[in-house]
This record gives structure tokens, sequence and C-alpha cells, in this order.
């Protein structure tokens, strides 16, 4: 696969990402769907969801475990001196219930009659970390599973580890108090006492804009910065993007880097379920990371969003991100036209293109949801006229048959090959050997074209005037062909292209004779 | 209101909350009615020394009338902290107390465990107001009869029937020309239904001076 990027794409894929990011307001919630794991003992449990759970009903999320009730506590509102449970019970009657959905970014107490293992699917939602001073919150640090930071280095930040005055954790069936050296464990919940409002008590703090990250057409770069505190030592940074767990997310979309170091380059970061590491220096308590997007070949029509979880890292404490892929490119027909505007003829005039005559020749590509692209000789377009359904039938001249391409597109059309050729045997008919001597003349010259779409590369004629932001949903490029057997040397043609998509359901290929 | 020693100590050492134990019921008044209304409370004690004193709510669910009393709990590990209001698991509720008469239980009151969901019946207080508003007749049906027997009896000298407040049609506490035309104004023209009790056997929940001697309802 050619994966050949513009400095022209690049740059505006940046300006879209500057222009756009920052002022998005959906996107975190949409697509990026985790699995929260819980291990539950017999008796009381105190469990946190971090994210929204995708089954908000109590009794459906519970339902593979032997659970008895389950309790969230509210804390104090202005004025009161005490906080209350709300809760839900297994086997009480349904009166007694206050607590009617599962919420994110909550802690839960749950009594379990029996031990199991808790699953929730959850979307990745903005931390809610806030700890009221004055009275015990039950709270859920941001801790990775895999070394699990200790108490005093999770609330390492000056700004907290002066005002958390006592923590305590559920331990074998007893509550004891964390000590600073004791190590938080990920996905429990402790009941924590400040001794004034800590606005944000985790470790690492998440800029990412108003909404979150959600890439299109237009934004494929994001920016992320990260405030990790201070710290006497140097740190290592892990970015980790996770496959979300709704099964709609293609692997390998998604490339992290330092935002120190430019772009991110091509392959950096592996995609989906590639840890990226960063050194963060001592002295250095911001980070920023470029997210980069591009989806891999074509969504079938009508298909999700797709999204990856992104996971953060610190030896301190981990902050997790969704990120939303609207796949720009999806299955269908697309229509237009090839403006062949240059010819190289190596033999005639010592080679390199020269422009000529342009010839307009119309392209109909073909995207299925699963085989190969192809270019179609025909296709039948239904649409309305004085009331009436008409189809109409739309020739591609250069094409006497569907022609399969191979290669692969980028998500966003800004970078691919999709390549194909057509083999004219000396007695095929549209072959000119055939009839330039004699009907019956058995030998002749076999005719090779191949054809090569470079999507997204800059037109080597002057582009069209029109809106920039009108690109959604076309897909622009340079179209070559070599035609070999006619001339002893080949002849290459090549012009700018653009092809529209089709509204879903008005274009088929005609039928295959 | 003073306050016993062992709520003082608590406040001074305050602890984690603890899950709320829960007591529900039903309430009968000595005749077997339902009492849905009055102010309840659960008393918990601590040996003989006076906790708190938790109240209680009635709701109506399953067609019935229950109580439900959540008793906040704490800890009694030493954690330091402002809360120190709960009682702790091992209190015991010693009487159910309903406008300020201790309730006579069908079981035993339980220790108090967090978490904790018990029933306890109990027998006592008084019942509540039970019948249909609009039933001016007291035939456990609301039609035509129903508001022309408001008007019999304030114009006609009819005999004054067994509920007034069932002929209390607008429910205002008053009876007038208005409970008549209320009730058919509901019955065949569409209007609003009668407030609470409604139309249906139910127990009032703020009644008024009217009077209802016990009906059909009850």
């Amino acid at each position: 696969m050619s994966t050949r990027r513009s400095r022209r794409s690049t740059a505006a894929a940046i300006l879209a990402a500057a222009l756009c990011v920052t002022s998005r307001t959906r996107g975190l919630e949409a697509a990026a769907i985790r699995e929260e794991v819980f291990a539950i003992a017999a008796g009381w449990n105190l469990i946190h969801l971090s994210g929204d759970p995708v089954t908000k009903d109590p009794r459906a999320a519970l339902s593979a475990i032997d659970w008895t009730s389950l309790w969230a506590w509210v804390p104090p509102s202005t004025g009161q001196s005490r906080g209350r449970w709300a809760a839900i019970h297994r086997s009480q009657p349904a009166f007694l219930d206050t607590l009617g959905t599962l919420v994110g970014s909550t802690s839960y107490a749950l009594l379990a009659a029996s031990p199991g293992t808790l699953r929730v699917k959850t979307l990745v939602v903005p931390r809610h970390s806030e700890l009221r001073g004055g009275a015990y919150e039950l709270h859920g640090p941001a801790v990775p599973s895999s070394s699990p930071p200790t108490l005093s280095r999770y609330f390492s930040r000056p700004d907290v580890k002066d005002h958390v005055t006592a923590v305590y954790e559920l331990a074998a069936g007893a509550y004891r108090r964390v000590q600073a050296a004791d190590i938080l464990r990920a996905g429990a919940a402790y009941w924590v006492l400040a001794d004034q409002d800590v606005k944000e008590p985790d470790p690492i703090r998440v800029r990412t804009g108003l909404g979150g990250i959600t890439f299109d057409s237009q934004v494929t770069l994001a920016e992320v910065e990260l405030d990790v505190g201070t710290s006497t030592q140097a740190r290592q940074l892990t970015v980790r993007a996770t496959p979300s767990a709704d099964g709609q997310s293609t692997a390998a979309w998604l490339r992290i880097s330092p935002a120190d170091e430019g772009l991110p380059p091509e392959g950096m970061g592996g995609g989906a379920g590639t840890d990226v590491t960063i050194d963060v220096p001592a002295d250095q308590s911001r980070v920023r990371l470029f997210l980069g997007a591009e989806s891999q070949g074509i969504v079938p029509a009508g298909s999700p969003d797709q999204g990856v979880v992104v996971e953060v890292v610190l030896p301190s404490g981990q902050a997790v991100l969704g990120a939303e892929l609207i796949p720009p490119i999806r299955q269908g027909i697309w229509i237009g036209d090839a403006t062949l505007g240059e010819v190289e003829r190596a033999g005639v005039h010592g080679g390199g293109f020269a422009p000529a005559a342009g010839l307009t020749a119309s392209l109909i590509l073909d995207m299925p949801a699963t085989g190969q692209p192809r270019l179609l000789p025909c296709a039948q377009v239904e649409a309305q006229r004085d009331g009436r359904k008409r189809t109409y039938r739309l020739e591609a001249v250069l094409f006497h048959a569907p022609l399969p391409l191979t290669g692969t597109i980028s998500g966003d059309g800004s970078s691919g090959v999709l390549a194909g050729s057509v083999r004219l045997p000396p007695d095929h008919p549209l072959n000119p050997y055939r009839h330039r001597y004699h009907p019956e003349h058995g030998s002749g010259y076999d005719i090779t074209r191949s054809i090569e779409l470079r999507f997204g590369e800059s037109a080597p004629v002057a582009p069209r005037i029109e809106n920039p932001l009108a690109t959604v949903g076309v897909l622009s490029g340079v179209y070559e062909e070599e035609i070999a057997g006619l001339t002893p040397e080949p002849i290459r043609v090549r012009g700018a292209f653009r092809l529209r998509q089709t509204a879903e359901g008005t274009v088929a290929p005609c039928a295959t004779p | 209101m003073s306050f016993p020693t062992a709520v003082v100590v608590l406040a001074l050492f305050a602890e984690l909350p603890l899950p709320d134990a829960t007591l529900y019921g039903k309430i009968r008044s000595e005749g077997g009615l339902p009492v849905a209304t009055g102010a309840l409370k659960a008393r918990v004690r601590r040996a003989q020394a006076l906790v708190l004193e938790a109240p209680g709510a009635f709701v109506e669910a399953e067609g019935e009338f229950w109580y439900v009393i959540s008793i906040p709990l704490e800890t009694n590990i030493g954690a330091p902290g402002p809360s120190g209001v709960g009682a702790r698991e091992g209190d015991v509720v010693d009487a159910l107390i309903l406008d300020g008469a201790t309730l006579q239980l069908a079981s035993a009151l339980p220790t108090l465990a967090a978490g904790a969901v018990t029933r306890v019946d109990a027998t006592g207080g008084t019942a509540g107001l039970i019948y249909a508003r609009g039933d001016c007749t007291g035939d456990l049906s609301l039609n035509i009869t129903d508001g022309i027997n408001v008007l019999n009896y304030l114009f006609l000298g009819a005999a004054t029937p067994d509920c007034l407040e069932a002929c209390d049609g607008d429910g205002n506490g008053n009876l007038n020309i208005t409970d008549g035309v209320f009730i058919l104004n509901y019955l065949f023209l569409g209007g609003p239904e009668p407030p609470a009790p409604g139309p249906e056997c139910n127990v009032d929940p703020e009644p008024s001076q009217l009077g209802c001697e016990l009906g059909p309802c009850a």
C-alpha cells in the first residue's frame, strides 16, 4: 500500500484540527466503549464505574452476579450535614428502590451473596473527580491495573496532598485506613475526606477542548495537552489506544506521537493496542500529544462510527479518553470524470509529460463493502422526473467491462492508490491490430492498459475553484494510464480526476453481459 | 430539645457512612384498617441510651399503604470526620412510634446491620379516612345519582349522606353546589378527576372537617 500524503493535505489537516477540535461539542461519549471488570467478593464491595454504562438498568447490568443490593452515595448538598444513599434491592419490594439507573464516573457499594466477576461495558465519558471538602466522599481514583501507584504518589500534587486528610478502603469485609505507602487498586472506590474542596485530585489532567476527540474527513489530527504535575524524577508516560469493546473499531487507525516531535510519522504508534512511551523530564509538567486518525478501507453503508479508548498512564495514575472516528468514505458508487490533459510518448518527444488537448472521460467507481473496488463501464441512475421514476444509463467509455482494482485508500481519501489493468489480446474486438491488417489475421500485439488512481495527489492541471470545505463525499487525485503494445514505447496519459459519492440506492451497476 | 450524651460523643468521633438499614411494613389500626398518615419514627438505642429517632414515610404501592424508615448507619472504627449522626451496626430499634404512641409489633425489631431490609408490620394509630371522592351515595359506584345526591342534600332536604367528605367533589373542604356540578362535569363533560383520594376507594391524605362515617370502602 502506498501511503503518500502531500504536504498540502497534512497542513490542511493541522489547520482543520486547530479550527475544529476546540469547537466540537460531541464525540467523547459517542463510540469509545470499554469493558470494566470487577472481581466481586461475597459481602460488601466498593467499586468505581469510570465510564457511563451502556446498560443503565442496574438489574440488567448486575444480572451475571449474585447480588443483593447496590448503593450509591449522594454527597451532602449545601446546607446539609450528611449525604444520603440511593439503593436498589434485588429481592425486595420495588417501592424501596431509590436508585433508578447506573451512572458513569460514580462509585457504588455492592452487596453480593457470593463471589463473581462483574463486567460492565461503558462509554468513555469525561471524568468527574472533584472532592468536596468537609465530608466523606466515595471516590474512585483513576489508577491502571498494571503497576498501580501508592496513595501518596496518586495524591502527590501540592494542591491535593495537603488537603486529603483521610482515605479508607474496604478490605476483607472491613474498613481500613489507607496508609501513604499502600498501593491503590484499579476499579476500587475509597472513602476520601478532604478538608477543603479539591477541584482536580487526579495526577493526570487532560485538556482536549470542549467535547473530546472526534475525527472525520475534516479533522484527522488532534492535539491533547496533559498536565502531569511536577516531579523530582524523570517519568515515562505510556499512551495506548485500545479498540472499542463494541467490536466496531478497525485496529490501527490511531497514531500517536509527542507534539514536540512534530506530526505523527507514518506508522508511528502502530495503531490500536500498541504502547507509545514518552519520556517526561523531571522539570516538565505538561506534555502535548498528537493523535492522528486514518481509517482503513471502505466502511459499509450505515455502519456506526468507530471508537477507540485512549489510555494515558503515568506511574502515578491514569487518564482515559474516548476518540471517535466518523468514517468519511462509505461503500457505494462514486461518479465523476478524469480530465486527461498530459501525454508522454517517449518515442516521439523524448520522454516527460507534455500538455495535450484535454480529454474528459467519465469514471464510475464502485466501492463494495467487501471485495475489490472496480471501475464500471456503466451505471444505472434512478431519478424522479415529472413525478415519475426514470432510469438513466451513464457510460464510462474508457472501459468495456468492469475493471477490478487492487490497493487501498485511506479513510479520509487523502492518500492511497487503486490500480488495475486491462489486457486486450490481438483478437480482441477492441484491439486495433485486429482490424488494421485483416479481420482474420491471427497474430498481432497484446495491448495492455495499466490504470492507476492516486488519491489525494495534487492534480497536474489547475484545480477547479469551489468551496474548499465541500470535500465531504468527494474523492480526487490523479488518473494515470499506461498503454503498452500500441506503439514500440508505451504511451502514458494522465490527468486529474474527481468523484462524488452518489446517494445510497440511487445508482446501480448495469447488468454485465 | 436536649440530646442524650451518646449523641454528643458520636459527634466528636465521627465515622464513615454505612448503607442504611431499612424497615418497612404495613400499619393497621385496632379496627384492622390501613394507617397511611401520621408522624412515624423508629427509635434506635444503644444499650439504654437513645441514639437517634429516624423518621419514616408512607407510600402507596401494590395497591396498599406501606411505611418505610431508612436508618442512617455509620462505622465504629474511630474514623475522623464531621458526620456523627448515624446509628451503628448492632444498635437496636426498640420502638416504632406513630403520632407519639408506640405501635404494637407483629414481629421483633431487628438489630441494625448495613444494608439490611426488614419487614415489620404493626398495629396502632388512627386509620386513615378511606372513601371514594364523589361517591356521595356510598354505593361504590360513581354515577349521576352521586351528583344529584349532593344537590338533593344541599337544596331539597334529603338525608345527610354517611360520608360528607365523599360528597365534597372538588375536595376544597366545603360542601356547596359546585361539588355536585364538579361530579357531573367529571362524569359527562370530561372535567377534571376528583382530587385525592380520587374516584376509587383510597385514603384521604388530608381530610377536612366534613366528616365521614365508616363507609363501604372500609
